[in-house]
């Protein structure tokens, strides 16, 4: 599970164009939207693509969206436990 | 005016919609051309600001004089008046003429298994654009603004219903936002405009009527992300009952990232919504300082 954390930093680093972060500087629980690394709705774009296309994940309930995207961690356990690749 | 501040509802309490959607059934809307012809200087007095936008908008970008500037925005105001009456005569029942232009390239699309993009614009009667264009195999799933009364929501959801069309409103939780996604992904389309920026502030600045605006990211990064093919659809006034449909299609440029590709779609859109408005002005539906300068 470590090992897919820190590889998913270095996904959304790349993906939202984070050129000023390193893994290191996001905290597995930090929260990805508003206070923690103050990402919005155009993020949760990219990221939603990032899961389908590394993970080959198809996020289609739009009311789980804002849990599974609320930290790495979230994330993290959500693609664990439902990744086709 | 900021983007964020103007949202573009429509005017009036949902029992005053009402009855006046009731009064059309009987009377039809020229009638109540002439009533709103009366309480224009009304709305020149008490909605400053967006006078003043409607002003600037034909002083700076059309270099009008001071007092055409003024008689612009008068005839504009009617305009969009007409426009919005037209809106309620389709709540309640009337049919409108409309023409439609390219709009072989909808079909196409509607026919075949992928989804697509569609970009509409405050310019002319975004509504009746939902109306003219029913899809035949798919479901189209329009981003609309949730600001507006239950009277304009509820007729509007009529409408829609019977023509494949579902609305998305955009949500704190951003639940839109895997609406749209997931609707690209599985065929369908989606009917987003792309001159309104919504929720998130991250923008593209283009070049547009001889000074730079800003455009909303969003609605480029949702296409370009998955290469889907984008429209623009324009629904113009021509006449009482009569309207007409401009559907383009925008093309990709080969070579670029992602990035420049969705600045270039977007500077393509800015540059296709500049022709319509340059032959159209007096239906430009953004009252508020749309440019930078």
């Amino acid at each position: 599970m470590e090992q897919l954390k820190q590889q998913l930093k270095v996904q959304i680093i790349e993906a939202l164009n984070l050129e000023d972060l390193t893994p290191a500087d996001i905290a597995d629980d930090a929260p990805l939207f508003g206070e923690g690394l103050g990402l919005d709705s155009i993020d949760a774009l990219e990221l939603i693509m990032l899961m389908e296309k590394n993970y080959g994940i198809k996020l289609s309930n739009p009311a789980e969206g804002k849990n599974i995207f609320r930290s790495v961690s979230t994330m993290a356990d959500y693609i664990d436990k439902n990744r086709t690749k | 005016m900021e983007h964020k501040e103007w949202k573009g509802k429509t005017d009036g309490l949902p029992w005053m919609q009402q009855t006046l959607i009731r009064m059309m059934r009987v009377t039809g809307v020229r009638f109540f051309y002439f009533i709103m012809a009366l309480v224009l200087p009304w709305y020149l007095v008490l909605r400053h600001k967006s006078y003043l936008a409607i002003y600037h908008f034909f002083r700076r970008r059309f270099g009008q004089s001071p007092l055409r500037a003024f008689l612009s925005v008068c005839r504009s105001e009617f305009t969009v008046g007409q426009i919005v009456m037209d809106r309620f005569a389709a709540h309640a029942g009337h049919h409108f003429d409309i023409e439609l232009e390219g709009d072989d390239l909808w079909w196409q699309l509607n026919d075949s298994d992928e989804g697509f993009v569609q970009l509409s614009s405050h310019v002319g009667s975004l509504e009746l654009t939902g109306y003219c264009l029913k899809a035949r195999h798919k479901r189209i799933y329009a981003l609309v603004f949730e600001g507006e009364s239950s009277t304009v929501m509820k007729y509007r959801q009529t409408l829609f219903e019977a023509n494949n069309i579902e609305m998305v409103v955009p949500k704190e939780d951003m639940s839109h936002i895997f609406i749209l996604s997931a609707a690209l992904r599985d065929g369908m389309i989606v009917s987003i405009p792309g001159d309104r920026v919504y929720g998130s502030q991250k923008t593209v600045t283009c070049d547009f009527m001889g000074g730079k605006a800003d455009f909303p990211l969003g609605p480029f990064l949702l296409a370009v992300q998955r290469q889907m093919p984008v429209l623009t659809i324009y629904t113009l006034r021509v006449s009482a009952y009569r309207y007409r449909t401009f559907v383009e299609r925008l093309d990709y440029t080969p070579g670029l990232n992602s990035r420049e590709q969705m600045t270039r779609m977007a500077q393509k859109y800015a540059s296709s919504l500049e022709l319509i408005v340059k032959r159209y002005p007096y239906q430009w539906l953004n009252y508020y300082e749309f440019w930078k300068e």
